[in-house]
């Protein structure tokens, strides 16, 4: 296709196109909403952001499937993820989750099974427990920063732009990269970490820098014609997304721990959510912002 | 392609700063045992040893030799200190100095492997363990220092050197101790807290308002720095406070020091002959000689007085008013004013902490190595992607030479935080390469001003990411205040030194052709 037949498509169907993130934000939104209606939270949480015990085992070789039978049999709450990266078949160890439950209890179960300080050095073993009231509190000043982020990323685009509607255009485009990695990890039932949401800061960071690319070629490059100044960007911003993302991936296949994994994890889907926020609906919403000002 | 080209002031800056980094990282290996910490009134601590810890890793003071045997490794230290036996003297020679030693009681002192570079290594690599307290009862805000003030002091005063004490907002404490394990930590920080004034090992004040019933602080006609003089080491200055005591233990003081004798020191002054000894949960926190003219009176005023050491005066009298604000806290408040609980508890092994930081790191060479490939798809030119490849790592490069020069602890956070800003890099770089590869067709002066416009979406973008990580470290979690460091040290570095020297030397490179 060559590039008037796009733009005779695009000047066509951008409206159409906007459907797609319109969409892609209302399945964003409703899955969390339906776990919420169901289990009582929109995500599952690990114990740092909601209390209780940790275990983590580091040692290669022990009898792992036994360890984790027998815990599932002692305690409800609990989930159990082996230490082990996704293209390894060596498990470096396990890492218990134990949501409510009491540190001396855990400490008990574990002794019978045989896991204590005496057969397994420090190193190789630790029990670590947080109070709920910490969690808590430690989860709700995150979401806290989370949004003051927001709102301070929000300011820094209108002062970038000082006009109105492109600077809406691109703050509206970071809440479906938002919404979109959230809604993942809420559906495929991952427990977030302290990691994860310190993943969604970084994307309320970073996803902006496409839009800006966007905005500021739309507007500013005078001597292009529109459209050129859209795919010109287009070609600069996709290889900028996709660059990360061919980056974050892999990485995310070498890792073996679960808060770097679930970091990695957020920021694939952030970017995937970015190219469909930047390029179906801020690019339409600018496009028909320019024509209707009729911007040279 | 002529390199002289390329001698941008820009570029010159880039480079030296890499070269800056390498030494202020320098990395490299040490012979000798480092002195990781010297024991109160030990053989070793009367032999002058003492240890910095303001010192960076590197200058840390390392034995290279006991007597004439030369110390390389701990094994060779191990093997040698074994020899000696009670009331054997010899000198231990450091890199700096030789100290001679007589081993009249415990040596006291403890070694570990020199540092490999300047690097400070955080909880999540040395490995220790990680607690959170909080007030069993609410603490108001001005009193909320004090409590992290005393708990700081109480845990130095068990003679643990490696532990930091720092507030996490109002309500809670964050408690590192590197190498301790759950136990140990649980058990130290459980406890509320003693203060005892003791006199020939009899209890003459407690700490707290019914034996204490006046402490000066804060007022300069009762409490200051008295007077200073010049050692060997460098300055020393006396503090001193007056307090107030109760009639109980007024009379106690003078029962007790109707029994002693009078000493005359080596200037003339009369001392009594055993000194005020004040105990901090059991463990001896300072001794102050009672002049002679206390003894058998009822004492209600008594002056507290007390050293302060430093390099040279102005660190002396810093020191010393440190010590001074410790001693008037305990003394008013006799203990932690509160029973403290524990939050959170998490044992950290170095052995996960190094596995984890070794798999980001690993994660973040494999996400370059697909950068470049992607790079090179999508531009087909070896001539651009390597650049862009040593252009990124040299950010990585100039952010760790920054935290080693500024001795800022490593951890897990961090690094993932310097991986990301990393990341970004990478998307100003492509920008810029755009700018000049469709800039290299037009003239000089067009090329300048869309650069000029490609460093408009940099710097937004910079900006917004600068905002984004900032409520991080306002807000005080504490704990990831690491990652917002990094990331916005990293983002800056890149967006002033690294990313400008890109745009130049693309330009150059572009322009040849």
């Amino acid at each position: 296709m060559d590039l008037a037949k796009l733009e005779a498509f695009f000047e066509k169907n951008h409206k159409k196109l906007m459907l797609i993130p319109i969409l892609l934000l209302i399945f964003s939104i409703s899955v969390p909403v339906i776990k919420y209606a169901t289990t009582g939270e929109f995500v599952k949480r690990s114990v740092e952001l909601k209390g209780g015990i940790s275990v983590t085992l580091n040692k290669q070789g022990l009898d792992y499937n036994f360890i984790e039978s027998s815990l599932k049999e002692t305690f409800k709450d609990i989930t159990i993820r082996k230490a082990q990266s996704p293209i390894s078949n060596n498990i470096e160890g396990l890492e218990i989750q134990i949501g409510s439950s009491s540190l001396e209890e855990v400490a008990n179960a574990l002794d019978k099974l045989n896991i204590n300080n005496k057969v397994l050095s420090k190193e190789e073993f630790t029990i670590g427990s947080t109070s709920s009231k910490f969690g808590q509190d430690f989860y709700s000043n995150l979401i806290k920063i989370l949004i003051i982020s927001f709102i301070l990323m929000s300011l820094a685009v209108f002062i970038a732009f000082r006009s109105f509607f492109p600077s809406m255009a691109v703050i509206s485009s970071v809440v479906l990269d938002i919404a979109f990695p959230f809604a993942m990890i809420s559906l495929l039932n991952i427990s977030l970490t302290a990691g994860g949401i310190i993943a969604f800061l970084l994307v309320i960071g970073y996803s902006v820098d496409t839009d800006i690319l966007l905005t500021n070629s739309l507007l500013n490059k005078k001597h292009l014609p529109h459209f050129e100044r859209l795919t010109a960007s287009m070609k600069t911003g996709l290889t900028m997304t996709f660059t990360t993302l061919f980056a974050v991936i892999p990485a995310y296949f070498v890792s073996s721990s679960e808060v770097l994994q679930q970091m990695f994890l957020i920021i694939a889907f952030a970017l995937i959510a970015d190219i469909v926020s930047t390029y179906l609906f801020n690019a339409p919403l600018l496009w028909m912002y320019i024509k209707r000002k009729n911007i040279s | 392609m002529k390199l002289k080209k390329f001698l941008h002031y820009r570029i010159l800056i880039l480079l030296f700063l890499i070269l800056l980094s390498v030494v202020w990282i320098s990395p490299g290996k040490q012979e000798g045992v480092m002195i990781k910490d010297v024991s109160l009134n030990s053989s070793a601590y009367d032999a002058g040893i003492t240890i910095n810890t303001e010192l960076k890793p590197k200058q840390r003071e390392l034995i290279t030799a006991i007597d004439s045997q030369k110390i390389i490794t701990l094994e060779d230290y191990y093997s040698v200190i074994s020899k000696y036996k009670e009331n054997s003297t010899f000198r231990i020679i450091t890199n700096k100095k030789e100290y001679p030693v007589y081993l009249n009681k415990e040596l006291g002192l403890k070694v570990e492997e020199p540092p490999y570079s300047n690097l400070v290594e955080g909880l999540d690599l040395k490995g220790g363990t990680r607690v959170i307290l909080t007030a069993e009862e609410p603490v108001g805000k001005e009193q909320f220092p004090d409590l992290v003030r005393i708990l700081e002091k109480r845990l130095n005063g068990f003679g643990i050197k490696d532990v930091s004490v720092r507030a996490s907002g109002n309500e809670y404490i964050i408690v590192e101790i590197a190498g301790a394990s759950e136990t140990e930590v649980k058990k130290l920080v459980e406890q509320q807290g003693k203060f005892e004034a003791k006199i020939n090992n009899e209890t003459v004040f407690i700490g707290g308002k019914e034996d204490i019933v006046f402490v000066c602080k804060d007022d300069g006609t009762c409490a200051g720095i008295r007077d200073c003089q010049d050692t060997t080491q460098g300055s020393q200055c006396t503090f001193e406070f007056r307090i107030g005591l109760s009639d109980k233990a007024a009379k106690k003081h003078a029962s007790v020091t109707s029994k002693l004798d009078v000493n005359i020191s080596s200037y003339g002054q009369e001392y009594l002959s055993s000194p005020l000894e004040l105990y901090l949960d059991d463990n001896l926190m300072d001794t102050l000689q009672i002049s002679s003219s206390l003894k058998g009176m009822e004492a209600k005023d008594i002056v507290i007085s007390g050293p302060g050491t430093g390099a040279n005066e102005k660190d002396a009298i810093k020191n010393a008013i440190a010590n001074m604000n410790n001693l008037q806290t305990i003394l008013i408040t006799g203990s932690l004013p509160v029973k403290l609980n524990i939050a959170k508890i998490d044992p950290i092994s170095s052995l996960r902490g190094e596995s984890l930081v070794k798999e980001a790191l690993t994660a973040g060479f494999v996400a370059l190595l697909m950068v470049a490939l992607v790079i090179f798809i999508r531009y087909r030119k070896l001539k651009i992607s390597i650049p862009m490849v040593i252009f990124s790592s040299s950010e990585f490069l100039m952010i760790l030479g920054f935290f080693a020069l500024i001795g800022y602890n490593l951890d897990l956070a961090t690094i993932v935080g310097i991986i990301a800003s990393v990341g970004t890099g990478v998307d100003d770089l492509i920008i810029l390469t755009d700018e000049a590869l469709k800039g290299s067709q037009i003239s000089s002066l067009d090329w300048k001003s869309k650069i000029k416009k490609a460093f408009f979406v940099i710097m937004v973008a910079y900006f917004v990411v600068v905002a984004a990580m900032l409520p991080l470290i306002w807000t005080g979690a504490g704990l990831l205040t690491g990652f917002a460091i990094a990331t916005i040290a990293g983002v800056t570095i890149g967006v002033f030194i690294a990313r400008p020297a890109y745009a130049k030397f693309i330009e150059i490179l572009l322009h040849e052709e």
